[in-house]
């Protein structure tokens, strides 16, 4: 290691980050995430429902049925009456 | 200590918030100094490296096997701060948020000839030089090959060599 690279190691700020607070702060803010999913029913049966159709679609995929997956669709339409 | 940390991120990645705050304590200093290094404001590091660790709390399921928490974290963080950075001129001088008093001169003029770098360079200079993180780890994080980090770390001390003159 040369001057130039000791000198820049030296310049190492002598800075304490992150503070005292931030694992209580973290944690704070974590607890408030929990604390949302789950007073959050609607989002949580979007996510059921989401990963439901996924595994339609997945399993339409394993039993070489991809041709009823237009099926599924409309389906799916017409259960949130988009369609 | 490798099975604990697995096993850490295991808990982690089913909900468990402790394993994750845990996770988190052992490595908030580097996603912290990432940010700093990038923004060079205390108080912004710190909100972006909360965000950071709450956006890898939400995504932690898409943490792949053997990428190391710390580094994906990081790299989140590093994301974030670019971002930030390009939404806003520093408002703090910085050099003068890493000082100390009564440091030599050579030491300030070095500070401010590394904070005058634009981030591409200077960040990993910093993660080299100021957190001691080997050139994989740096790669890792910034998402290129390790002969570019080699090639940006050796830009931005040609870069500083000729800000600063006769010095070196």
């Amino acid at each position: 290691m040369d001057n130039f690279e000791n000198e820049v190691g030296r310049a190492r700020p002598g800075i304490d980050i992150p503070g005292p607070f931030f694992i209580p702060r973290l944690r704070a803010a974590l607890g408030k995430i929990a604390d949302e999913t789950v007073a959050n029913p609607l989002g949580a049966c979007a996510g059921w429902a989401m990963a439901t159709i996924l595994v339609a679609f997945a399993f339409l995929a394993a039993i070489g049925r991809l041709d009823l997956v237009p099926d599924l669709v409309r389906t799916i339409g017409n259960v949130v009456g988009v369609s | 200590m490798e099975d604990e940390y697995n096993k850490l991120v295991h808990l982690a990645k089913n909900g468990d918030q402790e394993a994750f705050i845990r996770l988190a304590d052992s490595c908030k200093e580097r996603v912290a100094k990432i940010a700093f290094y990038v923004l060079g404001n205390r108080d912004e590091a710190e909100d972006v490296a909360q965000e950071a660790f709450l956006r890898a709390f939400v995504g932690i399921r898409g943490l792949k096997d053997g990428v190391p928490f710390d580094l994906w974290v990081s790299k989140i963080s590093r994301n974030l701060s670019i971002d930030r950075l390009r939404k806003r001129r520093p408002q703090a001088d910085p050099v003068e948020e890493w000082s100390k008093e009564n440091e030599p001169e050579t030491i300030l003029d070095i500070r401010e000839a590394i904070m005058e770098l634009p981030a591409l360079f200077r960040l990993p200079l910093t993660m080299l030089y100021f957190d001691d993180m080997p050139t994989d780890a740096i790669a890792r994080i910034l998402g290129v090959p390790q002969g570019t980090v080699k090639s940006r770390i050796h830009k931005a001390k040609e870069m500083i060599k000729r800000r600063l003159g006769g010095q070196f």
